[in-house]
C-alpha cells in the first residue's frame, strides 16, 4: 500500500515539475536579455556621393539591396547565404487572398517597452518597432537601396549644391489619422522642437551634426533666436527649403530629418511634457496604413485600419503588434499564435523546415562588436577624456582581437547564420567596404606572441602580467546572466582570452544598467564589453565613431580626428575619393583598434503561410519604407498551425 | 539496577528512522547520492567541465557523453554531478546560516516574551507580508551577480520562518519550572537560554533545519531557473532546469533538464522523509517505534 502510494506520489510530482516548466516563461517579463542588441537606430548623416543604384544591373528584389559582390568580397558568404531565403511571403497556401482579417506581429524581446510612441523623442528601437505599421514614426521620403533618400515617398527633394540647399516638395495629400492635413509644417516643427534650447535636457537624442549644419539651427538652439533661419516654408505648407552651413553628400542618405511631427497637437505643449503626453504614450497620431486604437503599455498595440491612407486603405483591417518572449518565439510559431516574427538564429536548426510558416531573410544593417574602455566622454567639453595609461595598450588589444575564433562562435552557436565581419562598416553599405582587409581572423599564436614581444610574460600564477611585473585581471562586463545564448557568447570570449594566458573576470549585470553606466554616462570600472549596433542608413563613421557618445569605445586621437572630418567636407561629393576615404579609415581602425568588430548576421523573420506579400527587402520605390504593410493580405482566418 | 536506561534523544531517532522504512531507504539513497556526487565531483576541475566546445553542441545521449550535451557542447552528466553538489552545498550553507539567526531570535523572543517578543513578531510579520519573490529578484538585479550576494540575499529573507516556529516552541519552554528553577538559582539567562532550553529543542531544530535544506534547494533552483541565481559560470541544479525554458529545448532535448529535475525531485523527497522521521522521533506521542 504504501510503495504504491510512494509511486503514485512521485508521478504526480514529476508531472507538476513538467507542467511547471512549461508554463513558466509564458510571456512574462523576466531578467533575460536578448543576444547583443543594443539596438539603436542611429538617424546619421552618411555619406553619399553615389548616384541612384538604379541601373537595373543590380537584383534588388532577390538581395534585398545589395550589390552582387564576387567570392573575394567579405560579404561573399553573407550575400550565399541570403539568397537561400526570399524577401517576401506568399505561395505557400491554396487558399485565396481575403480582404479583411488581422494579424499579430510579434517582437521578441525581454522587457517591457519604454512606451515613448513619439517621432521626436523615440529612442528605442521596440517603440518604433511597435509603431511599425502606424506611421507615428514614418518618414516623408522613401529609402533607394543604396540607402539614400528616394523621391517615390510623399515628397521629392531637389539639391542644390550651389546654393548650399535642399528643396523639398510636398507630391501627394496626406492626412493625420485625426483628420488634420500633413504638411511640411509639421516637419519644419519637427526641426523646431529636435533643436529647441531644452531639448536633449526633456530627453531627446536626435539632435546631431547634421541637425546643426542648418544655417541658423545653432542660433536657435542656443536661444539667440525664436526661429530657424535657415529653413524656409512656402505660404502654401507644401515646399520647404533648408540652407546648409556645410553641405556633405552625407545629407542625402536620411541625415536631413524627414519625419514630421504634428504641430497641431504639440505645438503648444512646453517641451519637457512631450514625453509624457497623452498623444505620446496613450493615443499616438501617425499618417500611416494603421490607426492605433488601443495600447497595452510596455506590451502591445492595437490598430485598425486607415480609410483615408494615401497609398489607398490597407486590405487588412487590424493589426496588433506585440512583444513575445525570446524563448517562446518558435512555440508560438508553432502553435501559430504569432503571424509574422523575427526568429532567433539559435533556434534555427531545431525548425529547418516548417510546415506553416516560411522564412524570409534580410543581410541588414547589423553588426556585433567588443569594445574597449579606451575613455570618458565629457558632455561639457564634448570631447573625450582619454585614459593617459589605458590598461588595455595596444598589444593587448590586438592580442585579444586575434584570440577570438569568431567562425567557431558564428557555425556552432549561431548555425553558419551569422559571419565573422572584417570591418566596421556594416553590411548595407558594401560598397564602401575595404574589400581586402583581413580583420582580426583567429590567431592565437600571433596573439601570444605580440603578447609576449610586448612584455606581457606570463607569471607565477599561469596568467600574465604587465610589462612592470604588476598583476593583470581583465575586467569584462556582460550583460544577460540570464540568457543562454548570451552566456554563451560571453563565455566564448572570455575563454579565448583565458586561452592566451589572460585573467579574465567576467562581471555579469543587467542590461538597462550597463547601457545607463557604461554607454551613456562613464560610472564603471570596466576594461572590455560587448555591444552591438544597427546601423541607419547613414554610412558616416562619424555617428558611431566620432565625437559622440555613441562612440562606446571613446577613442579619439588627431589623425583619425583630421580623417573624419573628411566625411563631411565637399570632396566627399568624389564617389572614388569617398571611396578611397572610407577604406583609409577602416586601415585606421583595424591599426589602432579600439575596438573591433566580430560578426554579421542574417536576420530571419518567419511569416505564417496564411500572410501574403510581407516584404522584408529593397525596392526601387522604397516601398517597404512608406508602408508596404498596407499590401499585406492573408489568405485564411487564423494562423496556419503545425 | 539499570533494567530500562533511557535512551538518548540521538537513540531515539535512529531508531525512529530505522523502523520506518520509507526514511530509511531515503537516508540511505540521499546519502548514496550525496557521497557519489561528492567523490566524482572531487575528481573533476570545474573550468574544464564549463568549458564550452561549440562545434558538438546539443548531442543526444551516447557512449562518450551519458546524458548528451547542452547547446554549448558541455558534458550533461559532469554539469548535473557539479550542479547537484553546488546546489547542495548552497542549501546547507544558507539553511545552517538562516537557522542560526532563526534560532537566536526565535529563542530571545520566547524566552523573553513580553516586549521583546512582540517586536521580533512584528518585524517577522512584516518581513512575511511583503512579497520575498519580487523582493529577492529585484535585489539580484540591483546586487552585483555574485555567489555570495545570492547567498546573502538568501538569508536575509530566510530567516523568517525558522524564528517563528523556535519561538513557538521557545514560549512553551520558558514557562517551565525547570527555567524557573534555574532563574531563581540566578543563572544568567543567556546561559538558561543556550544550555537548558536548547537542548529540549534541539531535536525539533533539526527537523526545522533538514526541511529547510530542502526549502532552499527548491528555492535556488527556482531562482536560477527564472534567470535571477548565483552567476552563470557556476554550475547549479537550477541552471541544468533552466535548458527546459526554451520550449523547443524542452521537447527535443529532454536530456537536458530531466536528470536533473530527478535529481531534485528525489534529493528533496529524501530529505523530507528523513525530517519527518525525526521530527516523529521528537515528539513522544508520534513515535511509531
Amino acid at each position: 500500500m504504501k510503495r504504491s502510494r510512494l509511486l503514485l506520489v512521485a508521478l504526480l510530482t514529476i508531472l507538476l515539475v513538467v507542467a511547471l516548466a512549461a508554463c513558466a516563461r509564458n510571456g512574462e517579463d523576466e531578467e533575460v536579455v536578448t543576444p547583443p542588441q543594443d539596438e539603436q537606430v542611429t538617424n546619421d548623416p552618411g555619406d553619399t556621393n553615389e548616384e541612384e543604384n538604379d541601373d537595373g544591373d543590380h537584383a534588388t528584389l532577390e538581395i534585398g539591396g545589395l550589390e552582387v559582390v564576387d567570392e573575394a568580397h567579405p560579404l561573399a558568404a553573407l550575400h550565399a547565404i541570403q539568397e537561400r531565403f526570399p524577401v517576401m511571403s506568399g505561395g505557400r497556401s491554396s487558399g485565396t487572398p481575403q480582404y479583411g482579417g488581422a494579424i499579430v506581429h510579434g517582437f521578441p524581446h525581454v522587457d517591457p517597452a519604454p512606451g515613448v510612441f513619439n517621432a521626436v523623442f523615440q529612442m528605442s528601437l521596440i517603440d518604433s518597432n511597435l509603431m511599425m505599421y502606424t506611421g507615428v514614426i514614418g518618414n516623408i521620403f522613401s529609402m533607394t537601396p543604396s540607402m539614400m533618400m528616394g523621391q517615390h515617398g510623399i515628397a521629392t527633394y531637389e539639391v542644390d549644391r550651389d546654393n548650399q540647399r535642399i528643396i523639398i516638395t510636398q507630391v501627394e495629400d496626406v492626412y493625420w489619422h485625426d483628420g488634420h492635413p500633413l504638411t511640411l509644417d509639421d516637419l519644419l516643427f519637427a526641426h523646431e522642437v529636435i533643436g529647441d534650447p531644452e531639448y536633449i535636457a526633456a530627453g531627446g537624442g536626435r539632435f546631431g551634426i547634421n541637425q546643426r549644419r542648418i544655417t541658423g539651427m545653432m542660433d536657435f538652439h542656443n536661444g539667440d533666436a525664436n526661429y530657424i533661419s535657415g529653413m524656409i516654408l512656402s505660404d502654401d505648407q507644401r515646399t520647404l527649403t533648408i540652407y546648409f552651413d556645410e553641405f556633405p553628400p552625407t545629407l542625402l542618405y536620411f541625415g536631413i530629418w524627414g519625419t514630421p511631427y504634428p504641430r497641431h497637437i504639440f505645438g503648444d505643449v512646453p517641451i519637457d511634457e512631450h514625453t509624457e503626453h497623452y498623444h505620446t504614450r496613450v493615443r499616438p497620431i501617425g499618417w500611416g496604413p494603421f490607426i492605433v486604437e488601443n495600447i497595452v503599455p510596455g506590451e502591445s498595440v492595437y490598430a485598425v485600419a486607415n480609410e483615408n491612407f494615401w497609398m489607398g486603405r490597407p486590405y487588412l483591417d487590424s493589426v496588433v503588434t506585440r512583444i513575445v518572449s525570446p524563448d517562446m518565439v518558435a512555440s508560438m510559431m508553432l502553435n501559430g499564435d504569432l503571424d509574422v516574427v523575427g526568429w532567433r538564429l539559435e533556434d534555427y536548426p531545431d525548425v529547418p523546415n516548417p510546415t506553416n510558416f516560411m522564412y524570409l531573410g534580410d543581410v541588414g544593417n547589423f553588426f556585433n562588436w567588443v569594445a574597449f574602455n579606451m575613455g570618458d566622454w565629457n558632455p561639457e567639453t564634448l570631447d573625450f577624456d582619454l585614459h593617459e595609461n589605458p590598461r588595455m595598450s595596444r598589444p593587448l588589444r590586438r592580442a585579444m582581437a586575434y584570440a577570438s575564433n569568431e567562425s567557431l562562435l558564428t557555425d556552432g552557436l549561431f548555425n553558419g547564420l551569422r559571419f565573422p565581419a572584417t570591418t566596421f562598416i556594416p553590411p548595407g553599405h558594401s560598397t564602401f567596404m575595404h574589400p581586402t582587409l583581413p580583420g582580426f581572423a583567429f590567431d592565437p599564436d600571433l596573439a601570444m606572441e605580440i603578447l609576449d614581444e610586448a612584455g606581457y610574460t606570463v607569471g607565477a600564477d599561469g596568467y600574465r602580467t604587465f610589462p612592470d611585473g604588476s598583476e593583470l585581471e581583465i575586467h569584462f562586463v556582460i550583460s544577460g546572466g540570464g540568457d543562454a545564448s548570451q552566456v554563451a557568447v560571453a563565455t566564448h570570449y572570455a575563454q579565448a582570452w583565458g586561452d592566451i594566458g589572460l585573467n579574465v573576470y567576467i562581471e555579469w549585470v543587467d542590461w538597462t544598467a550597463k547601457v545607463t553606466n557604461i554607454f551613456e554616462a562613464d560610472n564603471w570600472e570596466w576594461d572590455v564589453t560587448t555591444a552591438a549596433w544597427s546601423a541607419g542608413a547613414n554610412p558616416d563613421p562619424n555617428g558611431l565613431w566620432g565625437r559622440t557618445p555613441n562612440n562606446r569605445a571613446r577613442y579619439m586621437n588627431p589623425t583619425l580626428s583630421a580623417h573624419l572630418e573628411g566625411f563631411g567636407s565637399e570632396d566627399a561629393w568624389d564617389v572614388e575619393w569617398l571611396t578611397n576615404h572610407f577604406h583609409i579609415w577602416q586601415e585606421m581602425m583595424f591599426y589602432y583598434v579600439p575596438a573591433f568588430p566580430t560578426n554579421w548576421r542574417l536576420s530571419l523573420t518567419a511569416v505564417n503561410n496564411r500572410v501574403e506579400g510581407y516584404f522584408i527587402g529593397q525596392t526601387e520605390d522604397g516601398i517597404r519604407t512608406i508602408g508596404g504593410a498596407h499590401r499585406v493580405r492573408v489568405t485564411a482566418d487564423a494562423p496556419y498551425r503545425q | 539496577m539499570d533494567v530500562n536506561k533511557t535512551p538518548s534523544p540521538f537513540r531515539v531517532m535512529c531508531r525512529e528512522i530505522y523502523k520506518d522504512k520509507l526514511a530509511f531507504c531515503s537516508l540511505i539513497v540521499f546519502f548514496t547520492v550525496l557521497i557519489g556526487v561528492f567523490i566524482w565531483a572531487a575528481l573533476l576541475d570545474t573550468s574544464e567541465v564549463m568549458r564550452q566546445h561549440l562545434l558538438r553542441g546539443n548531442l543526444p545521449p551516447s557512449r562518450e557523453f551519458w546524458l548528451g550535451t547542452d547547446s554549448t557542447g558541455r558534458d550533461t552528466f559532469n554539469l548535473l554531478i557539479l550542479g547537484t553538489r553546488n546546489s547542495f552545498i548552497i542549501a546547507l550553507i544558507v539553511a545552517s546560516i538562516t537557522s542560526v539567526i532563526g534560532i537566536v531570535v526565535g529563542l530571545a523572543a520566547g524566552y523573553y516574551g513580553g516586549h521583546v517578543d512582540n517586536v521580533v513578531m512584528r518585524l517577522i510579520d512584516f518581513m512575511t507580508m511583503i512579497p520575498t519573490l519580487m523582493f529577492i529578484i529585484t535585489m539580484t538585479v540591483l546586487l552585483p551577480n555574485t555567489i555570495r550576494n545570492f547567498g546573502l540575499i538568501l538569508t536575509v529573507f530566510g530567516w523568517t520562518g525558522m524564528a517563528r516556529s523556535i519561538r513557538m516552541v521557545s514560549l512553551r519552554q520558558g514557562v517551565m519550572d525547570y527555567v524557573k528553577a534555574s532563574k531563581t538559582l540566578g543563572s544568567r539567562n543567556i546561559v538558561i537560554m543556550f544550555r537548558e532550553v536548547l537542548p529540549n529543542i534541539l531535536s525539533f531544530t533539526i527537523v526545522n533545519l533538514t526541511l529547510s535544506i530542502a526549502t532552499t534547494m527548491g528555492i535556488e533552483t527556482g531562482l536560477t531557473f527564472l534567470g535571477f541565481g548565483p552567476p552563470p559560470t557556476m554550475p547549479t541544479l537550477g541552471l541544468a532546469v533552466a535548458n527546459a525554458a526554451n520550449p523547443l529545448a524542452m521537447q527535443l532535448r529532454p536530456w537536458l533538464w530531466l536528470p536533473a529535475a530527478l535529481v531534485i525531485l528525489v534529493m528533496v523527497l529524501c530529505i523530507n522523509y528523513v525530517g519527518q522521521a525525526i521530527g516523529r522521533a521528537a515528539d513522544a506521542r508520534r513515535r511509531r517505534v
